[in-house]
C-alpha cells in the first residue's frame, strides 16, 4: 500500500463526479496483503465501474481467484473522463480499487472482452496504467497483459497489445494458469520461459508464437508457428459440467449503484437452438445445467447474503432449462414471500413461460419482449430462428387478454438473403399486433404501446454466417428509412442502431492482425468508451481508417469463399468448421436445423466433452 | 413503535460515498441482518430510517446519526452484534441505543453542527489566530451560495449563523473548529465559511487541499440522548 498514491488520490477524488466509483471497500470485496502473494492479478473491465460491476463473470472469477490462498485478484475499471484527465495531469497511473496498487506493479492484468466496441478502452487502460502499449516493448518487470471472454475467439485485432489470450471457460483455465505462474516465478523463470510453458495448457494463445502471411488480394495465405512448441490450433478450455462449480453467493455489493443492481444466478451455459447468426450459441456449447434444486439454493443464499431486492436468472435462453417451469414457479414463491422481484430475461414466450409470467406479474404487468429477428418465415428459416408468426400472435393475444399493454419486438436487418419483402414482413407483424390490440381492447385500444427495435446484423466469427457480407452503411440507412416511414403510428415506437458503429464492430468481429493498426490509430486519436453515445466519435474513427490505410469494405461487405483461411482459424471453439459450412448451405436453401435436444445435429462438440442434452427429447 | 438511534463514523475512503448511496448500504445491511425494520405503507414501501443531517460528499465524520424503527422491540446490543461484517470497513458503529424522545425526527431537532476544517498553511498559530479574529470581527460576512431551485449564485449573509470558530495549528495545517447553525431553522454550510475565509485571508488554496470533518451534531432540548453519549 503506497501512502503517496493514497494522498494523491485523495486530492483527485475531491474534484470528480461520483468519486465512490474509485474507492473500493465494498462489502465482500477482498482484502489481502499483496506483498505476501505469489500472484497479484488485476481483473480489468474495459468500461466504467457501473457497467463492469453488473457483469456476473467478474464476480465468478474474482471469487475463484481469491479462493486460492497465494493469489490476490483486485479490480480496475476505465475511469470517467474527468477522472482520467486529472490522473494524466497529475501523473497518477491506473490503480486497483482494493489496495490502490498500481497495475504496473502487478504480475498480470486481465481484460474481459465482452464487446468489440470496448477494444479502444482496453488500449487506453493499458496506457493509463503506465504499461507499454505494445506487447513487444514489455520487459521482464512489466505485468503480463491477458485477455479472455467471447470476443477472444477472434483475438487477432488485439494481437499486438495482449501478451496472452485465455480462450474458453475461465473457471477451468485461470487457476491452472496462475498455478503455473506461481510455480515458475519461484524458479525465476523469464516471461518467455513462462509463456512457452503456458501454451501447453488448453486454451492459452500467445500471438507472438505465430505469424500470418497474406495473398496479394489481401486474404490470408498461411498461418504459421514461430515456436514449434505452440499448438497448431488452440483448443478452448472447457468445463465438462458446471453443477459442481462454486458460485459467488457472496458477491461484492457496489455502493455506487451499478446498472444491474440485483442478485444473479447462472442457470446453464450453452444453447441448443442453433440460430445461425449467434456466436454465443456456438462458442458456449454444450448445454451444461445447474439442477433446479441447486439454482434455488444458490438464489436463496445470495439473496440472504446481499439483501438484493431483485433476482435475475442468467443463461442464453432462460426457458430452455430442462426444469424451467417448476424451477421458475418455485422461485416465484420464494421471491414473493421475501418482497424480491424476479426477472427472467431471454425468455421464449410459449405456454410454459406464460404460466410463470402470469404468476410473477399478477398485479404489475410490465413489458413483454419477443425476438422474431426476421419479418418473414422464409428469412426466419434462413437464420434458423425456430419461431412462427402463429406462435407470436397466439402468445401476444393471450398477453393482451391478460392485461399486458406494452409489447416489444426485436428484429435484425441486413441478414443474409434479406429483401425488402422481409422488411415488409416486419411492418406487417407490427401492424397485426397493433390491430390485435384494437380487437381485444376496443377501438381506443387502451394504454397499448408497441416498441419495434431493429439492430444491424454483424457477421461474427465461429458462426454459420462467418462467410457472409455485411450490408453497406448506405443500405442500412435506406432500410431504416423504409421501415421508419411504414411504422409511423402513434401506438408504435421504432428504434434502430447507429450504422457506423455496426461497421466498426464488423471489422473487429472478423478482424485479422492488420486491423490492430486501425485500433491503435483510433485510440491514438482519442477514441475510448465507444459504446457510449456521449463518448463515441465517428469523426475520429473515419480519420483512423485513413491513417491506418485499412479498407473497411474488405472486412465488412466482402463475401468470403468457403476455402478462405480465416484469421481465427487457429483458435478452435470445438464446433467444427464443417458443421458451420453445412449450416451456411442449409441457410441458403432456407432449411431449418432442429434444436439438437431432438437429436444430435453433429456440431462436433461431443468429440471433446460429453453432451448431456443432445437428443434428450428423442422426438 | 420501537425506535433506535445509531451513531457512526464515516472515515477514510467512505467519505466519497454519497448520502443516497450510504442510505442504500444501510437498507441492504438491515435486510441481510434480518432485522425487522418497519416499512412505510403504500405502493412502494421503503424502510423507515433516516440520517439526522446529510453529510456533503468528501467530508469525513465521527458523528453521524441514523434513526430507524423496527416492528418488534430489540436489545440495542443485539442489533449492534447483527451489524458485524455487514458494513463497509470505514463505517464504524460508535453507539446504538433506544430512542424514546417524543419528537418527529432527529433531522427536525438538529440545530447546529461542529466541523473541523483543515487548511495547509506556513503561518504560525498566532498569525492564523489574528487573521481569524479579523474575519470574525466583521459585522457582515457575505458568501455566494448556489441556489438549488434557480441554479444561480446568490450573495447571502452568514455572520449570524457562525456560532463559534477557534483555531489551532497542527502539523502544517490550520485546523478551524467551527460550530455552525444547522437544520431547517437556520443552516450554514462549511463551504460558505471556507470560501468567505479564503477571500478574506487571501490564502491561495485550492478547494481540494482542504479537509472537512464533522465532529458533532447538536440537537434541541427536546432530545435527551446527547447527555448519555459515551463517545468523546
Amino acid at each position: 500500500m503506497n501512502i503517496d498514491i493514497k494522498k494523491q488520490l485523495d486530492k483527485l477524488l475531491k474534484r470528480v463526479e461520483k468519486p465512490g466509483r474509485y474507492i473500493g471497500g465494498e462489502v465482500n470485496s477482498v482484502m489481502k496483503d499483496p506483498s505476501k502473494m505469489d500472484v497479484n492479478f488485476c481483473f480489468c473491465f474495459p468500461d466504467i465501474y457501473e457497467i463492469g460491476m453488473s457483469y456476473l463473470g467478474l464476480q465468478i472469477l474474482y471469487k475463484m481467484l481469491n479462493d486460492q490462498p497465494n493469489v490476490y485478484c483486485q479490480r480496475a475499471f476505465q475511469p470517467q473522463n474527468d477522472m482520467e484527465e486529472l490522473m494524466r495531469e497529475e501523473g497518477m497511473p491506473l490503480f486497483s480499487l482494493e489496495q490502490k496498487t498500481l497495475l504496473k506493479d502487478m504480475d498480470m492484468v486481465g481484460f474481459t472482452l465482452q464487446y468489440e466496441m470496448s477494444y479502444t478502452t482496453v488500449l487506453n487502460m493499458i496506457d493509463l496504467a503506465g504499461i507499454p502499449i505494445f506487447s513487444k516493448d514489455r520487459g521482464e518487470d512489466i505485468p503480463l497483459v491477458l485477455a479472455g471472454g467471447p470476443c477472444a475467439y477472434d483475438p487477432e485485432p488485439l494481437w499486438e497489445f495482449v501478451d496472452c489470450f485465455l480462450i474458453g471457460d475461465g473457471e477451468k483455465l485461470l487457476p491452472e494458469f496462475t498455478g503455473l505462474y506461481a510455480e515458475m516465478k519461484s524458479k525465476g523463470a523469464t516471461r518467455e520461459e513462462f509463456l512457452k510453458e503456458a501454451v501447453k495448457l488448453q486454451g492459452v494463445y500467445v500471438p507472438a508464437f505465430y505469424d500470418v502471411k497474406y495473398n496479394e488480394d489481401g486474404t490470408i495465405s498461411e498461418l504459421c508457428k514461430l515456436y514449434k512448441g505452440a499448438p497448431d490450433k488452440v483448443k478452448r478450455a472447457i468445463l465438462p459440467e458446471i453443477e459442481s462449480l462454486d458460485f459467488p453467493v457472496e458477491p461484492i455489493i457496489p455502493m455506487v449503484e451499478a446498472v444491474h443492481d440485483r442478485a444473479v444466478v447462472e442457470t446453464f451455459r450453452g444453447c441448443t437452438r442453433g440460430c445461425r447468426f449467434c456466436q454465443a450459441g456456438m462458442i458456449y456449447r454444450p448445454v451444461r445445467e445447474r439442477t433446479r434444486e441447486h439454482v434455488i439454493e444458490l438464489a436463496l443464499k445470495e439473496l440472504e447474503n446481499t439483501g438484493h431486492e431483485e433476482l435475475s436468472l442468467l443463461s442464453l435462453s432462460t426457458s430452455d432449462h430442462t426444469e424451467f417451469e417448476a424451477m421458475a414457479l418455485d422461485l416465484v414463491d420464494c421471491t414473493k414471500s421475501r418482497q424480491v422481484s424476479l426477472s427472467l430475461p431471454s425468455l421464449r414466450i410459449d405456454k410454459f413461460a406464460f404460466n410463470v409470467l402470469q404468476r410473477i406479474q399478477e398485479f404489475r404487468k410490465s413489458g413483454l419482449t419477443y425476438a422474431p429477428e426476421a419479418g418473414t418465415q422464409r428469412l426466419r428459416d434462413v437464420i434458423n430462428k425456430g419461431v412462427t408468426e402463429n406462435d407470436i400472435y397466439t402468445s401476444v393475444r393471450q398477453a393482451l387478454e391478460l392485461g399486458w399493454n406494452h409489447i416489444k419486438l426485436y428484429f435484425m436487418i441486413g441478414l443474409p438473403t434479406e429483401t425488402y419483402e422481409d422488411l415488409d414482413g416486419i411492418v406487417e407483424i407490427a401492424k397485426n399486433i397493433r390491430d390485435l390490440n384494437y380487437e381485444i381492447n376496443g377501438k381506443k385500444g387502451g394504454r397499448f404501446k408497441l416498441t419495434v427495435s431493429v439492430s444491424n446484423f454483424v457477421p461474427k466469427a465461429d458462426t454459420p454466417f462467418q462467410w457472409e457480407a455485411q450490408d453497406t452503411a448506405e443500405s442500412f440507412r435506406l432500410k431504416h428509412n423504409y421501415l421508419a416511414e411504414r411504422l409511423k403510428d402513434k401506438r408504435i415506437i421504432f428504434n434502430y442502431h447507429d450504422n457506423e458503429t455496426s461497421s466498426y464492430e464488423a471489422v473487429f468481429a472478423r478482424g485479422d492482425r492488420r486491423t490492430s493498426r486501425l485500433l491503435y490509430e483510433a485510440w491514438k486519436l482519442g477514441c475510448k468508451l465507444d459504446g457510449w453515445s456521449e463518448h463515441y466519435r465517428p469523426d475520429l474513427w473515419e480519420q483512423a481508417f485513413i491513417n491506418s490505410g485499412i479498407d473497411r469494405d474488405f472486412y465488412t461487405t466482402r463475401k468470403r469463399s468457403f476455402d478462405e483461411i480465416f484469421a481465427w482459424d487457429h483458435i478452435d471453439c470445438l464446433v467444427t468448421k464443417e458443421f458451420l459450412m453445412k449450416e451456411a448451405q442449409k441457410a441458403y436453401e432456407a432449411q431449418i436445423t432442429h434444436d439438437c435436444r431432438y437429436g444430435c445435429v453433429g456440431c462436433g462438440i461431443n468429440r471433446e466433452v460429453k453432451c448431456e442434452k443432445g437428443g434428450i427429447y428423442h422426438a | 413503535m420501537p425506535r433506535f438511534v445509531m451513531k457512526f463514523s464515516k472515515e477514510g475512503y467512505t467519505k466519497y460515498v454519497s448520502h443516497l448511496d450510504l442510505l442504500r448500504v444501510f437498507k441492504r445491511a438491515f435486510k441481510v441482518m434480518g432485522l425487522d425494520i418497519k416499512y412505510s405503507q403504500g405502493f412502494n414501501p421503503h424502510p423507515k430510517m433516516g440520517f439526522a443531517q446529510p453529510l456533503s460528499l468528501g467530508y469525513s465524520s465521527i458523528a453521524e446519526y441514523l434513526e430507524f424503527e423496527t416492528v418488534k422491540d430489540h436489545d440495542p446490543e443485539e442489533i449492534k452484534e447483527l451489524f458485524k461484517g455487514k458494513l463497509p470497513e470505514d463505517v464504524k458503529i460508535l453507539d446504538l441505543f433506544s430512542f424514546n424522545d417524543e419528537v418527529r425526527s432527529l433531522a427536525a431537532e438538529t440545530v447546529a453542527c461542529r466541523y473541523l476544517i483543515s487548511m495547509p498553511t506556513e503561518l504560525d498559530e498566532a498569525s492564523v489566530k489574528d487573521i481569524l479574529e479579523g474575519y470574525l470581527s466583521q459585522k457582515s460576512i457575505k458568501a455566494f451560495k448556489r441556489m438549488k431551485k434557480t441554479k444561480t449564485r446568490e450573495e447571502v449573509e452568514i455572520r449570524d449563523k457562525i456560532r463559534e470558530i477557534r483555531v489551532a495549528k497542527d502539523d502544517g495545517k490550520a485546523v478551524f473548529d467551527c460550530l455552525l447553525d444547522s437544520g431547517s431553522q437556520s443552516n450554514l454550510s462549511p463551504e460558505l465559511v471556507i470560501s468567505s475565509f479564503l477571500e478574506y485571508s487571501g490564502w491561495d488554496l485550492k478547494r481540494w487541499d482542504i479537509e472537512v470533518e464533522r465532529t458533532e451534531i447538536l440537537y434541541s432540548n427536546r432530545i435527551q440522548f446527547r447527555h448519555i453519549d459515551k463517545t468523546p
